[in-house]
């Protein structure tokens, strides 16, 4: 049986397990292309106006897919951390997929996993369901379950020693080796996805800078900082941005020089979390040089360029600035 | 303590009621207007949705009468709402004012930051009967504005006298800011019933009838939505509005779910399996309601880039097309304008008028 | 001969149709609105009553745009009605089998879709003026291109250059941006059509289903290069259709709609309009925050009718006497009157 995964929202933090788990329980997996042109025009064409970028991306792979594949997999993460919810876009989204192309149910996986209210072994029942799509035998779901963890928990390893999710599955090439750092923040579906991120990775790499990103700081130490928050959002990846900002802003890298939030112009839990950023990024005395930067189909490279450049030369001007401190003529 | 609150419909009316009983001095913030939302915009974030802005505009204006404690409610997700009170009141202090910003929060997030929020909220001394006794008469205030409101949208096409309806109502509404005892409160109550069915009423009844959906605070907040409901009335079509506070209030507690919403969410399963947050699923199951109820369309108000709508409005369109039902999307927020809504709106009942004539003409052939 | 006038009053352009019973144009024209709708009217006015045929009588108006419900005074209208519905009814008459309107004007653009001369859905775009006339009219100045020109040359060009941007001031930097990098003018202008088509489609027709024959109309309408594009957008397999009348079928829908509605009598003023004194005013009312804007049309001195007040408590009698309480009746030649 083929099974199609699309190349969108929360493929690059679960592709590996997905992959594994379907493939362990026999089916053949087809993953749509990597985003292009034509896969943003389709998913334009058929997101309705307001949703956000990423979701009409993610519908452009679903279309790569849907003739090529005899089932979808849309599996519906609302949660995949314990108290935690992912965003009502991603809870919904097998049914915007199945409304949208006239799916039966026979032709999209979309069992329910939600580790919000009883953890992960709550979550591991909505896995197991889905597998009995594949097997009955219930040990061969468990033992696909295992080796599917095992292979994600080398996945993320790997990812937190800073190799690039796009390096891993498509063989990109990986970055050169900076001195400096600068510390992206995002979305996993706009981090990782070159063409939607018009490279934003290599550029800073261009500019001189290596890459700290959430998926490279160890989770409990985000979720140590994320403590300090007075109340987390609602939001896994969102609470992974802030933890991380946060263990950033209050126990300083010297290399990290500077910090750049990534949004998409129509998220809604960014547009608050971002906010919250923001805001503490400005009382901090003597902080991170702070860019956000929008993208949604509309941005221009061109734009995108010129900030990144303006944003590097404000990360050395500061850098000498702090220097200059110690200075005793150093101007006010 | 002096405590100001976001205004939503009537709300001012019932809390107006609520706190003279629990000792807590209460400043209203002015009713929403222009300079409101200008504020609100002006310092909310820019992305962040239209409610969260308005809200902050009303603490501000509220501040700026005199209160020194905000009031406002959380939310466990996933919609945003529940973290408006992170945002606002880190705003505040942003914005230099020195005030109490009072949060109450789901159980979830600690039973006794919960307790502590409801006690500073019932003015401090926790006496049961007290509070039981102003809770009734409130909770009853609040139904029955709604009744009222539900009367105003129902009959604004029926009545010969438009003013004379608005008359009857805000006038109820009036009197019910001064309310005190049950007894005052009963008399009002039914000199409103009598008053509006005195009224006189139209011989015709074959009213084009439309249901509003959507999510909470656009789809009730008139001085928001650009009166849409009026507007409507005034094109001489039946209204019925499927969102409501106290419903909203209800349904916060599990046990109190009501037998219509949750056979809204049966209606909503086909097409969204599943609760998104919000209003989302509500949304979707009371337009298949208005569809099966024979009414001629749907107006769905939501603020723009609001995330359980848009995954609501997402399957719409087949509800839509299954069920050959007209749909009105409005989208709300400080960009939108008057002049375009209404011409969407007047359109939209063209649509409705057309179709009905359509469809007669191809019955009789 | 029994004559219908329809009137459509927009933000950049008002048009008038003189049409008989047969739905025939016997008279139309096209002007600039530069502001003053009253203007604008009465020159119409005067063009249509120059035109008008011999025995011919005007039995009955509608009037539509933006400013319809102004017109509607001015001229005296039967009707009023809304221009989607004005715009959907005229399309329906020139081209029956119709499924699909697109109509892009200067301020604002709309997508409606008709099944069996039904309208079943539409969308309209008042926000966003990267899908516009305006838009376009705006680039060509910054080109240094006639409008006129602008369609023409867009065809000249052999490859487009893709402009990207959300509304004008991003399309703007961006095609500068183009510019720079040394893209030829032609190529610039394609891009910039596609531009256009591209925000049109992703802005009203995301969701629906765009069957043809689709009738393309609106100023825009008249600019070959956009109508290329559309063409290009649906790599030629849906029919467009541009109608010769496209520049005023709102106001040939309007003319139609008061054929329909057939009044017993008409509300129409008659051409001397023309003549009269017509004061088009407003000023913001300061009892609340809310600052409404509030318009009045005053005619030899007296309030005719008045829009823009939310609360309901101006009306023609209010307004008047705040007038002559606080003798602001003096400064008339004042545009804009301000009372706190």
């Amino acid at each position: 049986m083929k099974v199609g995964i699309p190349r969108g929202l929360l493929f690059y933090r679960f592709y590996f397990f997905w992959k594994t788990f379907l493939e362990e329980l026999g089916a053949e997996v087809i993953t749509s292309p990597p985003t292009s042109r034509y896969i943003v025009q389709k998913g334009l064409t058929y997101g309705i106006e307001e949703i956000c970028f990423p979701v009409k991306v993610f519908l452009g792979h679903v279309l790569a897919l849907v003739d090529r594949v005899d089932l979808l997999f849309v599996p519906r993460m609302v949660s995949f951390y314990p108290g935690e919810y992912n965003c009502p876009k991603i809870l919904g989204l097998p049914d915007i997929v199945r409304n949208l192309f006239h799916l039966s149910p026979e032709q999209i996986i979309d069992e329910e996993i939600n580790a919000r209210n009883r953890g992960m072994r709550e979550a591991e029942m909505g896995l197991i369901r889905l597998g009995e799509r594949f097997t009955s035998n219930r040990r061969k779901i468990a033992q696909a379950l295992q080796k599917a963890e095992k292979v994600h928990r080398e996945y993320r390893q790997q990812l937190q020693s800073g190799v690039l999710p796009e390096t891993l599955i498509d063989g990109k090439q990986s970055l050169l080796p900076k001195e400096e750092k600068v510390l992206l923040l995002g979305h996993t579906y706009l981090l990782n996805d070159s063409y939607i991120n018009m490279n934003v990775i290599e550029k800073i790499n261009q500019l001189g800078y290596s890459i700290v990103t959430p998926d490279m700081v160890p989770e409990d130490r985000i979720r140590l900082f994320l403590k300090k928050v007075p109340k987390p959002s609602f939001w896994t990846i969102s609470n992974e941005i802030l933890g991380t900002a946060l263990s950033y802003l209050k126990e300083r890298d010297p290399k990290v020089k500077g910090l750049v939030h990534l949004v998409s112009f129509e998220c809604g839990p960014d547009s608050l979390v971002g906010e919250l950023i923001g805001r503490w990024v400005k009382k901090e005395e003597q902080s991170l040089p702070y860019l956000r930067l929008e993208i949604d189909e509309h941005t221009g490279e061109a734009g995108l360029v010129t900030r990144l450049e303006a944003f590097v030369d404000m990360m050395r001007w500061r850098d000498s600035n702090l220097e200059s401190h110690f200075s005793p003529f150093a101007a006010s | 303590m002096r405590a100001t609150f976001p205004h939503l419909l009537h709300l001012d009316i019932v809390l107006g009621i609520l706190y003279p009983t629990l000792g807590v001095e209460i400043v209203p913030p002015p009713p929403i207007t222009s300079r409101t939302i200008e504020i609100g915009v002006e310092h909310a974030p820019q992305n962040a949705c239209f409610p969260l802005k308005v809200t902050l505009g009303n603490f501000v204006e509220g501040i700026e009468r005199g209160a020194d404690t905000v009031f406002m409610a959380g939310g466990v997700g996933p919609c945003r709402f529940g973290y408006y009170g992170q945002i606002q009141k880190i705003i505040l202090e942003d914005l230099g004012y020195d005030v109490q910003f009072v949060l109450i929060d789901h159980p979830r997030f600690g039973w006794r930051p919960f307790f502590q929020a409801l006690k500073t909220m019932a003015g401090g001394r926790f006496s049961f009967p007290r509070v039981k006794k102003a809770v009734s008469l409130a909770w009853k205030a609040l139904v029955f504005t709604e009744e009222l409101e539900t009367q105003r949208r129902a009959l604004r096409c029926q009545v010969v006298n438009r003013a004379e309806l608005d008359m009857v109502i805000d006038g109820a509404l009036q009197s019910l800011r001064k309310v005190e005892s049950g007894s005052e409160f009963e008399r009002i109550k039914k000199e409103a019933w009598s008053d509006l069915s005195a009224l006189e009423r139209k011989k015709e009844n074959n009213f084009l009838k439309v249901g509003i959906v959507g999510e909470i605070y656009i789809a009730q907040e008139t001085r928001i939505n650009f009166q849409v409901e009026k507007l409507l009335g005034d094109l001489g079509v039946y209204v019925h509005n499927s969102v409501s506070t106290a419903q909203y209030v209800l349904n916060t507690f599990p046990v109190l779910k009501s037998k219509e919403k949750l056979e809204a969410w049966e209606l909503a399963r086909p097409y969204l399996k599943r609760f998104v947050g919000g209003e989302g699923i509500d949304t979707v199951g009371s337009t298949i309601r208005y569809a099966q109820e024979g009414f001629d369309g749907v107006v769905h108000l939501y603020p723009f880039t609001c995330m359980p709508e848009i995954v609501a409005k997402s399957v719409l369109t087949q509800v839509s097309r299954d069920f050959d039902l007209p749909v009105l999307h409005l989208a709300i927020d400080e960009h939108a304008g008057e002049a375009g809504l209404v011409t969407r709106v007047e359109a939209f009942v063209d649509v409705l008028e057309r179709r009905r004539k359509y469809w007669k003409k191809a019955e009789g052939e | 001969m029994e004559l219908y006038l329809g009137v459509d009053v927009g933000s950049v352009t008002t048009k008038l149709v003189l049409m008989d019973k047969k739905k025939k144009i016997w008279a139309s024209c096209y002007l600039k609105t530069s502001g003053d709708p009253v203007l604008a009217l009465k020159e119409g006015l005067t063009y249509i009553e120059d035109h008008l045929p011999r025995g011919g009588e005007i039995v009955g108006v509608g009037t539509t745009g933006s400013a319809r419900h102004l017109a509607g005074v001015v001229v005296g209208a039967d009707i009023v009605k809304n221009e989607i519905t004005a715009h959907a009814v005229a399309a329906i008459t020139r081209v029956p089998e119709v499924r699909t309107v697109f109509e892009i004007g200067g301020q604002d653009s709309k997508l409606i879709l008709i099944r069996e001369g039904v309208v079943e859905d539409f969308a309209m775009n008042t926000i966003c003026a990267a899908g516009t006339g305006s838009f376009l009219e705006h680039q060509a100045v910054r080109l240094n291109v006639p409008i006129e020109e602008f369609g023409k040359l867009a065809l000249q060009a052999e490859q487009s250059v893709r402009i990207a941007g959300r509304c004008t001031v991003f399309a703007e930097s961006d095609m500068i941006h183009k510019q720079q990098l040394g893209f030829a003018k032609p190529e610039i202008i394609k891009g910039l059509c596609e531009s256009l088509v591209r925000n049109f489609m992703n802005n009203l027709a995301t969701g629906k289903t765009i069957e043809d024959p689709i009738v393309f109309q609106g100023g825009v309408a008249a600019n070959q290069g956009i109508v290329q594009a559309f063409r290009d957008f649906f790599q030629g397999k849906k029919k467009i259709v541009v109608p010769p009348e496209h520049g005023v079928m709102g106001a040939w829908g309007a003319a139609i709609l008061a054929m329909e509605y057939a009044p017993q009598e008409t509300a129409f003023q008659g051409f001397e309009v023309v003549n009269r004194v017509f004061e088009n005013r407003s000023f913001t009312c300061g009892d609340c925050p809310n600052g409404c804007e509030v318009v009045f049309l005053k005619e030899e001195g007296v309030i005719k009718a008045l829009w823009g007040s939310r609360c309901g408590k101006w009306t023609p009698e209010t307004v008047g006497q705040k007038f002559a309480e606080s003798k602001l009746e003096e400064k008339t030649d004042q545009r804009e009157l301000s009372v706190s």
